[in-house]
């Protein structure tokens, strides 16, 4: 049975080497993308996909992903939500790659709440 | 407009769910892939399909259908019509296709902005 | 779904609330018989009894969020469009295994689709959770262990974004090969 061999191993050492950080340290923002069922049929890997694209050109060391079930808001899905330390959690629905995109580089990496695509606060 | 009135102006057969023909209908939707229903069917729509296995019920409660309708001379399944009736939604029967239906309820303003 | 590897998606990020740490996914593409395969299994904790007894019954659902849980069922009426059956395992405290067939060919039959958008969704968003991933193309396999990779990659957490990206081309290709009816040894 054919493995991941030791060369892929190699190689994605190499490409990382040149960070000076270890990876699991303290995450000041936690991108919370649901993953229940109407979630994943409304779209919902579609913009993980989109959402790892970025992470992977930020490279920021202090950004967490995380896959969660559903929040009980199947109407808008998909939902994504993002918790900056400090700040109230921001909810976002009805995302596509397109927006989370715009919300990734406005709100995660610059602060800037893209309130148009946010559930309202009460 | 009500299911009940569906049922009147386009003579609809009520197959199950009686006790919910009071149900208020806002919309309109057609589709028979029930991943793509759980995704996309707007709240309080009636929804047309071909699909007559008791998952669907499950699919309206879920996305607050107000009622479903089986087109194409399709027919529930007996634990659906148990479930629909357990569950108050109302499911309707038309002989023809989901798009000839479709088109009569958007003419009667069903879902259309022209008449919003 | 749209896609079949949108059910295993589905029915995978299930299994992960069950408690296990770790979740095995098979596919087994037998075009020559006629057949695809599709399992997985975890160690969690097992279905309730309640939800076994009415495997069918999307109204059953250990989610308190809402009442419904389709995912199962989804499945279930997925397999049954393509002739195939769905036959699910589960041993309270030990876990649950789910085995989804369906006809090749069947026409209804939904494309297997994005594995390795699946797959890597699945790492990243899971960073504690392990996946052993294999895939056989007409007798010919390849397959991934994160716990293998995890030992190689010692201080490098697997949710890297250059980790996740490196497993989606080695995924990609990988696949490609074996529909070419390459054997990945």
């Amino acid at each position: 049975m054919a493995k991941l061999t030791i060369e892929d191993l190699k190689k994605i050492k190499e490409k990382t080497a040149k960070e000076t950080s270890l990876r699991g340290g303290p995450a000041n923002i936690i991108i919370t993308v649901h993953m229940g069922t109407c979630g994943i049929a409304a779209g919902a890997r579609d913009v993980m996909s989109a959402l790892m694209e970025e992470m992977a050109a930020a490279d920021r060391q202090d950004i967490r992903v995380v896959a969660a079930g559903c929040m009980g808001r199947c109407s808008s899905e998909p939902n994504v939500t993002v918790e900056t330390q400090g700040s109230e959690p921001i909810v976002y629905q009805l995302m596509d790659s397109n927006k989370m995109r715009q919300v990734f580089k406005q709100h995660v990496l610059r602060g800037e709440v893209q309130t148009d695509f946010a559930l309202p606060k009460t | 407009m009500m299911v009940k009135d569906l049922v009147d102006k386009f003579d609809l057969a009520v197959t199950a769910g009686e006790s919910g023909l009071d149900r208020e209908v806002t919309d309109g939707y057609c589709g028979d892939l029930l991943s793509e229903i759980m995704g996309n069917a707007p709240t309080g729509c009636a929804w047309m399909t071909v699909q007559g296995h008791q998952i669907i019920v499950a699919v309206a409660v879920q996305r607050e259908i107000a009622a479903i309708i089986i087109t194409g001379s399709q027919t529930a399944d007996d634990d659906t019509i148990k479930k629909a009736d357990q569950e108050g939604i109302p499911i309707l029967l038309w002989p023809h296709s989901s798009f000839r239906l479709a088109g009569r309820l958007f003419s009667a303003g069903v879902g259309n902005p022209a008449n919003a | 779904m749209r896609e079949l590897s949108l059910h295993i998606l589905d029915v995978v990020e299930n299994g992960i609330t069950a408690g296990g740490n770790c979740i095995w996914i098979e596919v087994d593409e037998a075009r020559k018989k006629d057949q695809l395969k599709i399992v997985t299994r975890d160690n969690g904790s097992g279905m309730p009894i309640e939800k076994l007894e009415n495997i069918n019954d999307p109204f059953i659902t250990s989610r308190t969020s809402r009442r419904v849980g389709l995912g199962l069922s989804l499945l279930a009426a997925a397999t049954k469009r393509c002739d195939g059956t769905l036959r699910v395992d589960t041993r309270p405290g030990k876990g649950t295994e789910i085995e989804a067939t369906f006809r090749y060919n069947h026409i209804d039959r939904a494309p297997l689709g994005d594995m390795a958008a699946t797959i890597t969704t699945l790492v990243i968003g899971n960073p504690g959770i392990d996946f052993v991933y294999s895939h056989c193309i007409d007798g010919n396999n390849f397959s991934l262990d994160t716990r293998e990779i995890r030992t190689e990659m010692q201080n490098l957490s697997l949710s890297h974004p250059v980790v996740i990206q490196h497993l989606s081309e080695i995924i990609h290709s990988a696949l490609k090969e074996l529909l070419t009816g390459k054997n990945i040894s």
